[in-house]
């Protein structure tokens, strides 16, 4: 029986005992979409399950599918021992609540989000990560309820800066989007099961986005220390250089942009930032090594570049107004106040926007900008390990 | 003080409850098994015993004011009903082997292997019960669930039980859910252990222990049913280490304790349960929570009046901060326990002495000074907070007046309020001079006994399931 498999269940529990689950059913019931997830809510009320082989892993897959556990992707079996290695790499016990997630307030213990962990395909030295990203996107600021039931798009981004990104392979250069490296790949999936299977942000039934983005399966990208001509994020962040850190903000979108400040700048001062402007937004640009490299030449510091990008992304009165969310939904009270002057800046100070060297080092440059959506502004920065 | 904040609540006054920061997990279980699961809890950061006035103060005007305010003004959301398996559904079909890791891993077990609880099990225990099985005694906390006769007897297979003892688990069920016992502090941080006393005929009946090593395993009734306890309070009230179950250190499970009540009768003594009502020959269960115990060895005299100082001394030295449980914290409601072997009972029997006599006699030189009685309430625990002595306590009506017959701070005080409050019970090597104290937690698991009733036929069906 060398085939069975003992493994942890990655579903949501809140304090009270409740299985957010049973929402889970109720609210998919009811918009239509159990389709995707048959067995919603039919499972063991326990911590571990046995699967029996032959093709035991197979079954877990299949089955956790059927349940609702899975972001469409085939899933790792969380088995006991896979899980019981990713929790031991965290140092911490399983059992200690990183925080309960919204909106159904499933408990984010250690042990749930190595189990999360470990069906996203992640390595146990991958689980600080993991930690710390829960955290940051277990802050009140972050807005964990909003992004996981509103009809936007909008996804977390998570980015890594610090030694550990050399550690366990977290790729920072050509194609730090993906797809290609198991560390980005994974850790930004674990965080996507995480909020799906504790928080129950699942698609259709509690979560409306309209058109959800690629980025929701995953997006963790780290930064390219020596691609930069700055001091690191995390340092100009206020921690140490030997230090490693998640900086977590709401993506709407990652929007690809080649070319210089200029172009990044039109873009950011387009319909793309429509959120972030309503609210006052906290919006990242991934700059190509290469422009970073010219800018610092030019005697440009990472702030003198948010700065003239904030300034070169002005919107004018005439299209914000034309705009639907100027029309639907009341703006900041600092947003009204600056329309009136002819323009608007796409954020309310050049400190707003987060801006990070990453991407493979070529002359024909490409950068990404990641309008942010809802408030309150969030640039959550958490310590690894 | 979530259970007063529950009570507040269900009439319709708002409440806030302040817990520490390392209590938060217990506050919200707990306010789970109240049937409140958002009862307002106003954190208060770290432990406050730990901090000095000004630390206390910041952190209270920090973070506890706001939360109490927020708590007091707010209409606490509505209570919620957790699924779970039914108490007859077959959740799991494998071998024994796999059944086991099965409940290890869903925390269902103690770490030993146990039996697994099918049905055809299940169903031999209830035969030795003319209950229904769906039978409910009463509900435990902090889980909240019943204390069913079907749920006593799962429990009961998994112990590794026999069936036979069913009558004395269906009592300890009932005992159990009793609120004079007081199940819901079973997850206090001292960490108390459960002694269980079987009295009456039907423990000479199922071969308990009650002589040499009577206290040690190896004795199938007072192992299996010691462990049920445990694996009860698990499964059905819900005591989990690390979560509802804040338990210091703990210790392990106690095996269930049995009187030598042949000798009782020779000596003319009344057994344990005599203090709860019942006479010699009834068949009667006692719980009682114990924090530690001792053996007193060696016990040297003829007469009562050359072994009372040591066995008394054996009383005052395991009694502590337990004080708080004679006065202060829930006044005159600690029991400690004395058992004494055989030998020393006919002993103290032989000069003429009752247990009673025994029992006013301890009272009287188990003493302590004032000042170390006061110390324990006060300076060394602050368990009863606000710097009282002993003749404050007496002069607000709150202690009686032997606790302050004078101020000397070096006059000697009793451990407990009046002699009935000393247990006495009569087991162990029926030849050795040793005696055993336990000390008690109080109102935390106050003694509390119930009748065991046998089913009908039992003579039969005992004879029957021996044969087995």
């Amino acid at each position: 029986m060398i085939d069975n498999l003992w493994v942890v269940l990655p579903a949501g529990q809140r304090r009270s005992g409740q299985w957010i689950d049973d929402t889970l059913r109720k609210r998919a019931v009811e918009s239509g979409f159990l389709g995707r997830s048959p067995a919603a809510g039919e499972f063991p009320r326990q911590r571990v399950e046995l699967f029996r082989g032959p093709d035991a892993a197979n079954k877990v897959d299949q089955t956790f599918a059927d349940r609702g556990w899975s972001d469409g992707l085939p899933v790792v079996a969380p088995t006991t021992g896979r899980v019981a290695r990713a929790v031991a790499a965290t140092g911490r016990s399983a059992g200690e609540v990183i925080g309960e997630l919204d909106p159904l307030r499933g408990m984010a213990t250690v042990e749930k989000i190595a189990v999360n962990a470990v069906m996203a395909g992640c390595r146990p030295e991958f689980m600080p990560v993991v930690l710390a990203a829960v955290e940051a996107i277990t802050e009140p600021e972050f807005n964990l309820r909003g992004i996981q039931t509103t009809d936007e798009n909008a996804t977390p981004l998570v980015i890594v800066s610090g030694p550990i990104v050399d550690e366990i392979g977290l790729n920072c250069s050509f194609g730090v989007l993906g797809p290609g490296w198991r560390a980005n790949a994974t850790i930004g999936r674990a965080l996507r099961l995480v909020m799906h299977n504790l928080g129950g942000g699942w698609p259709g039934a509690v979560s409306f986005a309209g058109a959800g983005q690629p980025g929701r399966y995953t997006m963790c990208v780290a930064e390219n220390d020596a691609g930069s001509p700055w001091d690191p994020l995390r340092v100009e962040l206020g921690h140490r250089h030997d230090e490693s850190v998640v900086v977590v903000t709401r993506a709407e979108s990652a929007v690809n942009v080649t070319g210089g400040l200029a172009e990044i700048a039109s873009v950011m001062g387009s319909a793309a930032s429509a959120f972030t402007v309503l609210h006052g937004g906290v919006p990242a640009v991934l700059l190509a090594p290469h422009v970073a490299a010219a800018c610092a030449k030019r005697g440009l510091s990472r702030a003198d570049v948010a700065r003239e990008l904030w300034e070169r992304s002005r919107v004018g009165t005439e299209d914000w107004e034309r705009w639907w969310v100027s029309k639907v939904a009341e703006p900041a009270e600092w947003v009204r106040h600056a329309a009136q002057s002819g323009q608007l800046s796409v954020t309310r100070s050049p400190t707003d926007i987060v801006v990070f060297v990453a991407g493979g080092d070529i002359p024909i440059a490409q950068h990404v900008y990641f309008p942010s959506w809802g408030h309150p502004p969030a640039r959550i920065v958490k310590t690894i390990g | 003080m979530l259970r007063a904040s529950s009570a507040a609540e269900a009439a319709g006054i708002p409440s806030s409850s302040l817990v520490c920061e390392g209590f938060l997990g217990q506050a919200a279980t707990t306010a789970d098994g109240l049937g409140m699961p958002s009862l307002p809890v106003a954190p208060v950061p770290g432990h406050v015993d730990t901090q000095t006035a000004d630390e206390l103060l910041d952190n209270v005007l920090n973070t506890t004011v706001d939360a109490v305010i927020s708590n007091l003004t707010s209409e606490p959301a509505q209570a919620v009903e957790v699924i779970e398996p039914g108490a007859t559904d077959v959740v799991f079909s494998g071998t024994f082997e796999e059944v086991n890791r099965l409940f290890v891993e869903n925390r269902w077990s103690d770490g030993l292997p146990i039996f697994p609880p099918s049905r055809d099990k299940v169903e031999e225990f209830l035969a030795f019960t003319d209950l229904d099985p769906t039978t409910t005694l009463g509900t435990v906390l902090p889980d909240n669930r019943a204390v069913t006769v079907w749920s006593i007897a799962v429990n009961g297979v998994m112990a590794g039980c026999r069936p036979e003892y069913m009558p004395i688990l269906v009592a300890l069920g009932e005992a159990m859910a009793d609120p004079a016992y007081g199940v819901e502090h079973s997850g206090n941080t001292p960490g108390a252990e459960t002694l269980i006393t079987v009295n009456g005929p039907i423990a000479n009946e199922l071969g308990f222990n009650h002589e040499q090593g009577v206290l040690r395993d190896g004795f199938q009734p007072n192992t299996t049913i010691g462990r049920w306890w445990r694996l009860y309070l698990r499964n059905v009230a819900g005591f989990l280490p690390h979560q509802t179950d804040k338990g210091t250190y703990g210790n392990t499970w106690r095996v269930v304790m049995a009187e030598n009540e042949r000798v009782l009768a020779t000596i003319g003594w009344e057994p344990q349960s005599a203090d709860f009502g019942f006479a010699a020959g009834d068949d009667v269960v006692t719980i009682s929570r114990y924090t530690g115990g001792e053996v007193i060895t060696s016990v040297f005299g003829q007469r009562p009046e050359e072994m009372v100082p040591y066995l008394a001394d054996g009383l005052t030295r395991q009694t502590g901060w337990e004080l708080c449980f004679t006065i202060g914290v829930a006044g005159s409601t600690y029991r400690p326990l004395l058992l004494l072997s055989p030998i020393l009972a006919e002993t103290i029997a032989k000069a003429g002495w009752s247990r009673q006599d025994l029992k006013v006699a301890l009272w009287e030189a188990a003493r302590l000074p004032a000042w170390k009685f006061e110390s324990y309430l006060g300076d060394w625990t602050n368990l009863v907070p606000g710097n009282r002595t002993l003749n404050d306590f007496v002069n607000t009506g709150k202690a009686p007046k032997v606790f302050g017959e004078s101020s000397d701070p070096d006059r000697l005080v009793p451990i407990v309020s009046e002699p009935d409050h000393i247990q006495i019970a009569v087991c162990g090597d029926p030849m050795r001079t040793n005696a055993y104290v336990f000390s008690h937690n109080g109102m935390l698991g106050f003694p509390t006994a119930k009748a065991i009733t046998r089913p009908a036929g039992w003579a039969d069906k005992l004879a029957t399931a021996r044969d087995r």
